[in-house]
């Protein structure tokens, strides 16, 4: 009785009202999503339809059989693309093309920047704010579900190198903030939880090292006011340079993965590049997060702590501060790599991995809403200091070498293939 | 992930936020999976159509 009395969040009514609010807008985005999507098919199909009809003509006059048989499947799916707009060829959709296609406007943007700008502009009445902090962690279970699309040769390649750069990176970055905090005379708490910060997973990296480090609210409100600011920022600006950069999806997800600190922000920019980018990006998140109690443990060592009414042993340190539900995600991993005939697969219809698979991407919509919602200016203006400067100067360098990391490493490496 | 705004009284309740916040993703996810099995049509229908309303 005591488990289940201590899983209820205490005062869960007052979270209610903000966790229907992220609902409702989650909602009502992803069916301008899905209409857009449905007037950017039909804008393909409008243009591609004639040209597929003289192909097929002169493939099957030509007698080639094979690829009258392609043509004819093209075909039907583009007619079908068009009837769901209830269009008809010549007819043109530009504005969802645009909006969709080269805009990349999509629910992951226009979750975020809807939220930031109802946020900021109107404002959120009190009674919804402690709900809207509660919606982002409705991401969790989405990443659990997404262990489905995934099998442990992907785990072994992507997420093993994945946790080699990760641990560099982590580690190299952490050392480097934590030094040049403590030369430049800031205190250890501030010092500790920005090394931690900026090294690994952002706010839940300063959340658990602060104790540790006798962080006072007024460092953690300056760390994650850092974190925030510089996450928010990648997160708009990083799609977009990876376009402009020509980088695979794959890479973009490695390096989303070793540049972006908030598990959150992560995923909603790789989401936003594509589905590979957030596979590749969700399986090294899962490896990077397991080492959060490592960077805990690497605090406490840096400053030589000592226990104050604390224990801050390893093995304590590593039990109160692992991220457990990482480990739902490689549970359904391990069931899909063993392609049992009772669960399927993602992409195997009538299945319950294929209808699992359609469930995730609300559990993601409703934790960006969160993030969109939660993002406040006023919070940013907290960050500051120099200790800002050395975080956010550790962060960008992170992002630049992350980005060089992920040109040498190649398109294929770090590629997901799910076992197809 | 994030913080709890409830989190000042956590410590009395015995879990931590993130804890409570890992276990109920886990349980979230167990009754997808299980939902899943008992009727995968359904569900995939349900995601992937009847919530789309425009």
């Amino acid at each position: 009785m005591s488990i289940i009395r201590s899983l209820i969040v205490p005062g869960w009514t007052r979270i209610l009202p903000g966790v229907l609010l992220c609902v409702v807008f989650a909602f009502v985005v992803m069916n301008i999503d899905h209409m857009l999507h449905r007037y950017y098919k039909a804008d393909v199909a409008s243009t591609k339809i004639p040209d597929l009809k003289r192909r097929l003509a002169l493939a099957t006059a030509a007698g080639k059989t094979k690829a009258a048989v392609k043509l004819s499947k093209s075909l039907r799916k583009h007619q079908k693309a068009l009837k769901k707009a209830g269009g008809k060829v010549g007819q043109s959709w530009n504005w969802a093309t645009f909006l969709y296609q080269k805009a990349q406007f999509k629910y992951v943007a226009m979750l975020l920047i809807g939220g930031i700008l109802i946020r900021n502009i109107f404002g959120i009445p009190e009674i919804f704010k402690p709900g809207v902090a509660v919606g982002r962690p409705l991401i969790k279970p989405g990443i659990i579900i997404l262990g489905v699309h995934y099998i442990w040769s992907d785990v072994l390649r992507v997420g093993g190198t994945g946790i080699l750069l990760a641990a560099v990176f982590i580690f190299g970055t952490a050392t480097a903030v934590m030094w040049l905090c403590r030369r430049s005379g800031v205190p250890d708490g501030l010092g500790g939880i920005m090394g931690a910060g900026t090294g690994v997973c952002g706010v839940s990296a300063i959340i658990a090292t602060s104790p540790v480090v006798g962080a006072k609210p007024r460092d953690m409100a300056y760390a994650i006011g850092t974190i925030l600011l510089f996450g928010t920022a990648m997160l708009f600006v990083m799609p977009y340079l990876g376009q402009a950069l020509g980088i695979s999806q794959s890479q973009f997800g490695t390096w989303a993965a070793l540049a972006i600190l908030n598990t959150a922000q992560l995923i909603a920019a790789a989401e936003w590049y594509g589905d590979e980018a957030r596979n590749t990006a969700v399986l090294i998140n899962a490896a990077r997060i397991m080492l959060i109690p490592l960077i805990v443990v690497f605090a406490v060592w840096f400053y030589g702590l000592k226990g104050k009414g604390q224990d801050i042993g390893f093995w304590s340190t590593m039990a109160k501060k692992f991220p457990v539900f990482i480990l739902g995600f490689f549970v359904l991993i391990l069931l899909n790599s063993l392609h049992l005939d009772a669960l399927g697969g993602p992409k195997t219809a009538g299945t319950p991995f294929w209808a699992m698979n359609a469930v995730y991407k609300w559990f993601f919509a409703i934790g960006f809403a969160g993030i969109g919602l939660s993002i406040s200016i006023d919070d940013m203006k907290k960050a500051g200091g120099v200790a800002f400067l050395i975080g956010s100067g550790a962060a960008m360098t992170k992002m630049i070498l992350g980005l060089i990391a992920v040109l040498i490493i190649g398109r294929e490496l770090m590629r997901v293939t799910g076992g197809q | 992930m994030t913080t709890n705004p409830t989190s000042d009284k956590s410590a009395a309740s015995g879990l931590s936020p993130e804890k409570r916040e890992d276990i109920w993703a886990l349980l979230i996810a167990a009754g997808v999976l299980l939902v899943s099995i008992a009727a995968p049509d359904t569900v995939h229908n349900v995601f992937k159509n009847l919530l789309y309303l425009l």
